[in-house]
């Protein structure tokens, strides 16, 4: 069931169209993170979706009630919205518990329902006792968590949270944010979170949407998101990627690092159908293949020499020069220049820890498929 | 954390948004953020009502006939009064900012002895009115008179103006510059000039700019001088001579050179905004040693305390001590000081009402127009008091044949009109301080617009609330041209008081409503000083 459905929404701010056209429905429950870079225009749809400004087109259903379309509008405070601004934006001069009672008219609630439902909450959250201090004596973290309770002590439709965690240290960052994640799937809450982070919305949300030119350019769960990107720029975005030349045959793909297994292609090309571009046609047809660093296996040594393995499957691998190593305790990220063709832009490596590599020394490459292949198009 | 059912729970609140009530319909093309329209109303209205001196002046100059005030402006003493204005207020403009900008540097920035003591002493004179420190200097001393007396009295009497924004400026600047300047060869002197002075320099020109404000629509002081000015000479026209339309030609004639100085400072001003770099920690620098520059530097600081200080309170003192009781009798103190206080409290009232509609659209909802709208009512600043006393009561014998003439509420909303700025900028400071975020958060919470305001908007802006009203009640208790001109019959405040006491020679009964005067404006001049501390710069923050 969708809680909240957005449908062709455009926003402009003079000549500067922030939001195009823009399409995505949320799950009732789930978390969606809406990521993209800054001044993708994430905090314009937030705002949108809070009521805080007018689109120009397009409509935003929550729950089953038109919030802004054609004709309505739904002011902010009619909205059952939980908005968690970037910094909290507890009311400074009000007590934790005034905080989040805030939203609760005393004529509905009754002044002893409404201390309870407080009370309720702050425990929820883990603050049970902190209900008289100021936002001034807690730490940022608390403060997030205040914040989160107000939201939802509203029992709002939805909770938009607008980079909730950027203003944490990092080691507070990720204990927040596993204590939110949790908070939200008990209280079944549907959650629109934004971040520029991509780990943050990896890690905590159940779906991804990635903000690009005004639109959603991909909707997925974030392992879909990762293994099945749309496209090279999507593939760069999420995460380190190779992207490098092949040529497509069938289900295999030849480039630099040998021959690959190519899984579910494109998806886009899979809705397109069959017939498009005789993609599915026999032949040998140009693409763009993503390899990511960990599909990589890195040998020290050249395939003639005593360090490098058997060769698998025939497969000499690609020997390069390692141009730089970077360390990182669990890990290490290597680039490598092929031999091959010194022009080529040179391939990420992730290996783990192991045996210290130098720059400029020889080593082999080999790839572990399958790989996803974009075919190029327009040639 | 604990699981909860609590979470999930669902209050009495509908379930659905938007189930109760209806829903706000837009025209469907222009779906368009909807226009505050009662706050645009009420900023138009006040507007209006702001530019109601400016509006019959301009109906008076048209109506009398250019021929007719022509021959009342270009006369010679037109010609002597431009001179004598003009003359006075740039050389007491000069001296306060040289006095003003070298008592903050020595209070703020250097070990002179006993800092705390002398930023709160030096602030003291602006609780003293102006026409208070003149009668205390020319009381004692026939020599102080005529343009050097006025020079005198009135720089001792208007400096703080100067100091208040210099001092704060300079305790809010980055001290690294300096350091920077230091590390880059930069010498001392240098350093001063290009770095200390400059960061300052926007704080200075406000303070300039409030002096020479003040030098325009001063009466009292310079009366007591005998120093003819176009205010004393617009007030004799209007008390004496009962001459309106001469009193117009010449209002006009200081209107425009109002509008010159408001524009040389916009103009010197430019469009450089001193910046800090970052969300640095705010850092005290080290202050600066002045070594065997300690004495004169303290022996300066004593001295400017004694003068603007010492002698018109010591002064009054004196006169209340000598003066033995005089056959002259007025209205008693308790019942002028009475007086004082309502008419205080209730045009600060009403300007703090005035200005909150016009700083929520300036700095809530800025746009093209709306900016214009905010911006027009700077003009009032142009106005001085004397200009606006004899437009209301030109409007009022005019067009209502005398209605409300010298009647309380006119000279109320007369004060309210004339310190109107002096709300704004205080409104305007505070609300600007108050996060936006925090208004939406508690709409998404569910709370309307007014509830919103109420409950979050105001209680943040308090504390500039109260210091909007503060500086306008200050004003107000202190004022005396507009008083004279306005004031019911039969109705004293402490000012008006002791001008009739004064003006009668009666020194002995004058000064004890002087020294009630300070002792009462001294309250709002401590909140004031504690709200500057705060870090106001500029104190007029027209940005």
């Amino acid at each position: 069931m969708t809680q909240l459905a957005i449908a062709g929404l455009d926003k402009r701010f003079g000549a500067h169209q922030v939001l195009c056209g823009l399409n995505l429905d949320v799950p009732a429950g789930s978390l969606t993170a809406i990521l993209g870079p800054s001044g993708s225009g994430k905090t314009t749809l937030l705002r949108v979706l809070a009521g805080f400004e007018h689109a120009d087109a397009g409509t935003v259903r929550i729950g089953s009630a038109v919030a802004d379309g054609p004709g309505v509008f739904l002011p902010a405070e009619r909205r059952r919205i939980g908005y968690v601004p970037q910094e909290g934006s507890l009311f400074p001069h009000l007590t934790v518990a005034a905080n989040v009672a805030f939203g609760l008219s005393r004529r509905k609630w009754g002044r002893e329902r409404r201390s309870k439902r407080c009370a309720d909450l702050l425990e929820a959250v883990g603050l049970g006792g902190l209900d008289r201090r100021y936002p001034h004596q807690l730490s940022g973290g608390q403060q997030q968590r205040v914040a989160l309770a107000r939201a939802l002590a509203i029992a709002p439709e939805v909770v938009l949270l607008d980079e909730p965690f950027a203003s944490l240290d990092a080691h507070l960052r990720a204990s927040v944010r596993a204590d939110v994640q949790q908070l939200l799937k008990e209280s079944g809450t549907t959650s629109v979170l934004v971040t520029h982070d991509q780990d943050e919305a990896l890690s905590t949300a159940d779906r991804v949407a990635v903000l690009r030119d005004g639109g959603i350019a991909q909707c997925a769960t974030p392992q879909e998101l990762y293994s099945c990107p749309v496209d090279a720029d999507m593939a760069r975005f999420i995460g380190e990627a190779n992207v490098i030349p092949g040529i497509l045959n069938g289900s295999s793909v030849q480039t630099l690092l040998g021959l690959l297994a190519v899984t579910g292609t494109d998806p886009a090309e899979d809705r397109a159908g069959p017939g498009r571009n005789g993609s599915d046609g026999p032949g040998q047809r140009p693409a763009m293949v993503l390899i990511r660093p960990e599909q990589v296996e890195l040998v020290p040594g050249t395939p003639g020499s005593a360090g490098a393995g058997p060769a698998a499957g025939g497969d000499t691998g690609l020997t390069g020069r390692i141009t730089g190593y970077g360390y990182h305790g669990h890990d290490a990220v290597v680039t490598v220049q092929p031999e091959r063709d010194p022009h080529a832009p040179p391939l990420t490596v992730r290996t783990l820890g192991g045996a210290a590599l130098s720059t400029g020394s020889r080593v082999t490459l080999r790839a572990r498929g399958p790989v996803i292949a974009w075919p190029q198009r327009g040639d | 954390m604990t699981s909860s059912p609590v979470l999930a729970q669902r209050g009495p609140e509908p379930g659905q948004p938007g189930a109760d009530g209806p829903v706000f319909v837009a025209a469907d093309k222009a779906r368009r953020a909807r226009r505050p329209r009662a706050l645009i109303a009420a900023a138009m209205l006040i507007a209006a009502v702001l530019a109601l001196p400016l509006i019959f002046l301009l109906i008076e100059a048209s109506g009398s006939g250019a021929g007719a005030d022509a021959r009342l402006i270009f006369r010679p003493l037109t010609a002597e009064l431009l001179w004598n204005t003009v003359r006075l207020t740039v050389v007491v403009t000069a001296l306060c900012a040289v006095i003003g900008t070298a008592a903050a540097w020595c209070i703020e920035r250097t070990n002179v002895p006993g800092r705390k003591i002398w930023a709160v002493l030096v602030v003291v004179p602006l609780a003293i009115p102006d026409f208070v420190v003149s009668f205390g200097w020319a009381s004692l001393w026939s020599w102080i008179h005529g343009f050097r007396g006025a020079v005198i009295v009135m720089t001792l009497a208007v400096y703080p103006l100067v100091y208040l924004p210099v001092a704060a400026s300079l305790r809010g600047a980055d001290p690294g510059q300096e350091e920077v300047a230091r590390s880059l060869g930069s010498g001392r002197v240098r350093t001063f000039v290009r770095i200390t002075l400059g960061q300052a320099r926007g704080a200075i020109l406000g303070g300039c700019l409030l002096v020479a404000m003040v030098m325009l629509a001063e009466y009292g002081a310079f009366e007591i001088v005998g120093y003819q000015t176009f205010t004393t000479e617009i007030f004799t026209e209007i008390n004496v001579a009962f001459s309106l339309p001469a009193a117009c030609a010449l209002a006009l004639v200081l209107v425009l050179l109002s509008l010159v100085v408001l524009a040389a400072e916009g103009s010197l001003r430019g469009r450089g905004r001193i910046s800090r770099s970052g969300a640095l920690a705010q850092r005290v620098p080290a202050p600066y040693r002045l070594g065997k520059a300690r004495i004169p530097a303290l022996a300066g600081l004593i001295a400017l305390t004694g003068l603007s200080l010492g002698v018109p309170v010591g002064s009054c003192l004196y006169w209340m001590a000598s003066g033995g009781r005089d056959s002259l009798t007025g209205v008693s103190m308790p019942m002028a000081a009475l007086t004082t206080a309502l008419y205080g409290l209730l045009s600060a009232g009403l300007a703090t009402l005035m200005a909150l509609p016009v700083a929520l659209l300036a700095v809530r909802h800025p746009g093209g127009a709306r900016r214009f709208l905010e911006r027009s009512t700077y003009l009032v600043l142009a106005m001085p008091g004397v200009v606006i006393a004899l437009a209301l009561s030109y409007f009022t014998e005019r067009y209502l044949g005398g209605f409300g003439y010298q009647t309380a509420p006119l000279l109320i909303l007369a004060y309210a009109i004339m310190f109107f700025p002096l709300a704004l900028v205080g409104v305007k400071a505070s609300l600007a301080r108050a996060p936006v975020s925090l208004d939406e958060v508690a709409r998404s919470l569910g709370q309307p617009r007014l509830k919103v305001l109420v409950r979050v908007t105001l209680r943040l802006t308090g504390p500039g609330l109260v210091a909007a009203f503060c500086l306008v009640f200050l004003s107000v208790i202190t004022e005396l041209t507009a008083t004279l001109i306005l004031i019911p019959t039969g109705v004293q405040t402490l000012a008006s008081q002791f001008w009739v006491y004064e003006t009668n020679l009666s020194y002995g009964q004058a000064a004890p409503f002087a020294l009630v005067m300070i002792a009462v404006a001294a309250i709002p001049s401590w909140v004031l000083g504690r709200f500057f501390d705060r870090g106001a710069a500029d104190p007029r923050m027209m940005t």
